[in-house]
């Protein structure tokens, strides 16, 4: 079945999301940084990247179009139906139970 | 837009180790993100910083491209391979079972006998350790100060245990021994006329118990040795006298006159102890002993008595000993005493470093523990090798395998992890057989070392967890040459059948072989020239002749009355003469490879001690003996000079003479001036280790002699004992006949080396047989690869020898050289050894050149024979071969 999304992982998707066609290592980290204010090592990223495209929801390919790098070339991850589907999952659970929690209830705050 | 090479952003030490462990696959995505990342870096902040925090994500790539999958077909988890390996390893096995067969036996032999090996050299190193006190306990013993290094004895006077606990307040205890074996043991008149001479009999001071540790089964050891005329025997003598019955309180006669109560049983002395006795009598006892009374107060010349100490700790050794030769000064003038020198010996020194010998047990030489050991490794060795060269030898055959599996996706990581785990199996394989083998020949092992072996190393954890590092170390030595081998093949060209580029090892094994042939090389002639030197040992002309010489001992001028046979010499002389088989008599006071008193003296005009051998003697003993006088004239019956004496030819070198006739003795032997009237052919007395030592001849006078010497007819030799026996019966009822062969005492004297001359045949018919199997298995292997181009040569008329000469030349040269290497090793070592005899053969030319030749035999045998049934094959068959 499906396996949990971490909250950390969640971001990291979210950041994919939004660089859409441009997503990689670097560039998502550098998206957490400035949107999320997460400062995270590298690796750390990579390995999320990693993960999630084993669990399914990332696909990635090698390859830039163009040769910025200095030859080397870069992995360029992208979301999966199976990603975008855990992503809206996700955000449907959370709506449903801050809906439930007085002080948060958006009428109310 | 500018392609910027700026890879020098990354520090050069992360680069490094990232292009060392990172995965080539991920790689290329890894550094590209870290060299953008440090760019921008080095842009936004100082150079310090951007440095560290370059250095920062380095690290942490590392946990990224662990869990990163590899290539296509990768399996996150390692271990679902092996059962495959497993089914594969067996397969293969069973399609080449000869082989595998070879390999395991060769391997089991070497393990095994490397652990018997282990088992004898861990027996030797632990003996005395069960004491409580052991690392308390030590032994006096004395020597002369030029001598120290190379010659010492453990008999001291009897004075010494009070002096030493008067003067030395680091001395708790003294225990002071003599041997008295052996003794002749009597149960006590109801009856059972149990009658033995018995060996292993001692006389022990009361504080035994508490300085050593021999539990008793029976009896109190606060006690137990306190009153003369008790003694304690061993569980052995116990149940041998008194069945299973509790002796406390019954009596044993000794040498038919003592009656001793028995006041406990001790637990028989175990096999590593260096302390061995049947029977503990109290040193009390010899006090009201006339004779022995006699020797304990005479002084500080007599030394006789093996005294040993119990320290208050271990470091106050030191300084008991400088205490030593003060305590002397104060209780005696005696100038021979004072000027030896006096030392403490550990106890668990004694086994194997001791110069002092060992008169209340077994002893052995440290040498031995090294040579065994590195005998132990050499075998194992050779076993392992074996099995290297035959993987590698069996690589080709497999490299198609190989090629297969790397196609399929296998990384090298795999393949060495396959071929290992193929090892570590045979190696687990062959460790069980060794282990059964073992326990097999530990009862044989046991005799050919002369040992109490038992199988007790078993029960110790230690003990296992060598196995188990034998395990590993085998199997992943084994398997290592292999599996780095075999996993560098190019599939492309393996699979084309050519294994290109990379050697197939054949140098490697090569070398493996030479390694191995030179150790049996070696081994061989070290066997050869140590038995050589036994042979020498036993028939050199020992300057007398020992064959068909019966001597007799007769005890009780010792202690009780003294024998009939003693007292009624002449008689007994004439009844034994009448038989015809008894072609002499004699009688002495000692007699050779017997211990013997010596007299010391100061050497005038020095400080020197010298010390001579004396022996009382009857007028027929020189003829007896067979010794022969080569100056003066020996005894003669009614002599008047009862002061002459006869020297060897040893005193005579020893003391200066140039004329020896006449002389007058500088060593003082009693009261009277001895002067020289005969000069004799230096004889052995001891074993060859020594060089033969000053002798003076006596006449027995009417001194009780101690020992009767008969030369024998060779004929029929039990009948002649059985009428000596009767003669011996009609004078002494009471005391059985003793005798012993002076050939056979001799022999003794060789135990140690028979000992080692044994283990060295055995070891090296191992050695020989493990390197010829892996030359077998090699050579079979070289044929079949080599069956094609046999079979051409043949269709191109060759003869069957002619291709025999081709497949073997390569080996044989390969022996050549193990030759040339072995034989001086083997030079050296044993000319070290050869060192510790002061009689020994030369080493010549012609052994070497036989162990060579064996070697050399062997390997041809072993490679012929394979060689031959290639070349008989049939050729079609050959070229159809594939």
């Amino acid at each position: 079945m499906r396996e949990n999304l971490g909250e950390f992982e969640e971001l990291v998707l979210l950041c994919v999301g939004i660089l859409h066609g441009d997503a990689y290592g670097l560039s998502v980290r550098t998206e957490l940084d400035e949107r999320a204010g997460r400062s995270v090592t590298l690796g750390a990223v990579h390995a999320t990247l990693y993960r999630l495209e084993d669990k399914g929801y990332l696909r990635s390919e090698l390859g830039g179009a163009t040769e910025k790098r200095g030859g080397r070339r870069k992995r360029i991850f992208a979301l999966t139906n199976a990603g975008i589907e855990a992503l809206r999952d996700m955000r449907k659970i959370r709506e449903e139970m801050w809906a439930l929690v007085p002080r948060l209830h958006p009428e109310l705050s | 837009m500018k392609a910027r090479h700026d890879g020098d952003a990354v520090p050069r030490g992360a680069r490094a180790l990232l292009e060392r462990f990172c995965p080539p696959n991920v790689f290329e995505e890894l550094i590209g993100d870290l060299e953008e990342s440090c760019r921008s870096r080095r842009a936004r902040d100082g150079r310090f910083r951007a440095w560290l925090g370059c250095w920062a994500d380095s690290l942490s790539l590392f946990r990224a491209f662990t869990h990163r999958r590899g290539a296509a077909a990768d399996h996150p988890r390692g271990f679902i391979m092996w059962d495959s390996y497993l089914k594969s390893g067996l397969r293969t096995s069973q399609r080449h079972w000869g082989y595998v067969l070879l390999n395991v036996a060769g391997l089991a032999l070497g393990v095994a006998c490397a652990l018997l090996i282990l088992l004898f050299v861990w027996e030797e190193l632990r003996f005395d350790r069960f004491h409580a006190e052991s690392d308390r306990i030590y032994r006096m013993v004395q020597a002369e100060p030029d001598q120290w290094d190379t010659k010492r004895q453990e008999e001291m006077s009897p004075l010494f245990a009070q002096a030493l606990v008067d003067g030395v307040p680091e001395v708790e205890h003294v225990v002071r021994f003599l041997d008295r074996s052996p003794s002749l043991i009597s149960r006590d008149a109801d009856g059972a006329d149990l009658r033995v001479y018995e060996e292993g009999f001692v006389y022990a001071d009361s504080t035994f118990f508490d300085v050593f540790s021999f539990p008793l089964v029976h009896g109190d050891a606060a006690t137990a040795l306190d009153r003369p005329h008790t003694l304690v025997l061993t569980e052995a003598m116990a149940h041998k006298y008194f069945g299973g019955a509790n002796p406390v309180g019954q009596t044993l006669l000794v040498n038919s006159v003592h009656p001793f109560e028995v006041t406990g049983v001790v637990a028989d002395p175990s096999a590593r102890s260096s302390l061995q006795f049947r029977f503990l009598a109290s040193f009390a006892s010899l006090r009201e002993i006339p004779e022995e009374a006699g020797m304990l107060n005479s002084g500080w010349g007599v030394t006789a008595y093996p005294t040993y100490v119990l320290l208050e700790n271990d470091a106050a050794a030191i300084v008991a000993e400088r205490k030593i030769p003060g305590v002397l000064k104060r209780s005696t003038d005696a100038e021979h005493v004072l000027a030896s020198r006096f030392g403490l010996e550990p106890l668990l020194d004694l086994h194997l470093y001791s110069k002092a010998g060992n008169l209340l047990g077994p002893q052995s030489d440290v040498r031995y523990v090294y040579i065994f050991s590195v005998i132990a490794f050499a075998i194992l060795l050779i076993a392992c090798i074996n099995y290297m060269n035959m993987a590698t030898a069996r690589a080709a055959k497999r490299a198609r395998e190989v090629g297969v599996r790397k196609v399929l996706g296998a990384r090298r990581s795999q393949l060495a992890r396959q071929f290992l785990g193929e090892s570590m199996m045979t190696s687990f394989g062959a460790m069980v057989l060794a282990l059964g083998l073992v326990l097999l020949a530990i009862p044989a092992f046991g005799r050919l070392v002369q040992r109490d072996m038992q199988a007790g190393i078993f029960a110790e954890p230690l003990f296992w967890l060598v196995i188990l590092m034998f395990w590993a170390a085998v199997g992943l030595l084994s398997g290592s040459y292999p599996a780095l081998l075999l996993s560098r093949f190019a599939p492309a060209e393996v699979l084309k059948g050519r294994l290109g580029g990379v050697s197939s090892g054949a140098t490697f094994r090569r070398g493996l072989v030479v390694f191995q042939y030179t150790i049996s090389v070696a081994l061989v002639a070290c066997t050869l020239i140590v038995h050589h030197q036994l042979d020498y040992m036993r028939t050199k002309k020992l300057g007398l002749d020992a064959e068909q010489m019966l001597v007799l001992p007769l005890q009780s001028s010792v202690v009780g009355k003294p024998s009939p046979v003693a007292q009624h010499t002449e008689a007994f002389r004439d009844e034994l003469s009448r038989l015809d088989a008894v072609r002499s008599v004699a009688f002495s006071t000692a007699v050779p490879t017997q211990r013997s008193s010596r007299f010391g003296t100061q050497v005038e005009g020095s400080d020197e001690t010298m010390f001579v051998f004396a022996y009382n003697v009857d007028p027929d003993f020189l003829s007896t003996m067979g010794i022969d006088v080569v100056e003066g004239r020996g005894f003669s019956i009614g002599m008047d000079d009862q002061s002459a004496v006869l020297v060897n030819q040893a005193a005579v070198r020893s003391f200066g003479w140039i004329e020896a006739l006449g002389q007058t003795l500088p060593v003082r032997i009693g009261t009277a001036d001895r002067t020289v009237m005969g000069v004799v052919r230096d004889f052995h007395f001891e074993s060859l280790h020594a060089s033969i030592e000053p002798v003076v001849f006596m006449p027995l006078g009417s001194r009780l002699p101690r020992y009767i010497i008969l030369r024998l007819d060779a004929t029929d030799l039990p009948a002649t004992l059985q009428r000596v026996a009767a003669v011996w019966d009609r004078f002494s009822p009471e005391h059985p006949l003793d005798y012993f062969f002076l050939d056979d005492a001799f022999e003794r004297l060789y135990q140690s080396e028979d000992r080692l001359a044994g283990l060295f045949g055995a070891f090296t018919l191992t050695a020989i047989l493990i390197a010829c199997l892996g030359l077998f298995g090699l050579a079979a292997f070289s044929a079949e690869q080599r069956t094609k181009e046999v079979g051409i040569r043949k269709v191109m008329g060759a003869s069957v020898a002619h291709v025999v000469y081709l497949l073997s030349r390569d080996f044989v040269r390969l022996v050549g050289v193990a030759i040339v290497i072995a034989v001086p090793i083997a030079y050296i070592a044993m000319s070290r050894w050869l060192e510790g005899f002061a009689y020994r053969v030369d080493l010549s030319w012609r052994t070497f050149l036989f162990a060579g030749l064996v070697a050399l035999a062997v390997a041809l045998a072993t490679v012929s024979f394979q060689a031959a049934r290639a070349a008989l094959a049939d050729p079609v068959k050959a070229l159809r071969y594939e």
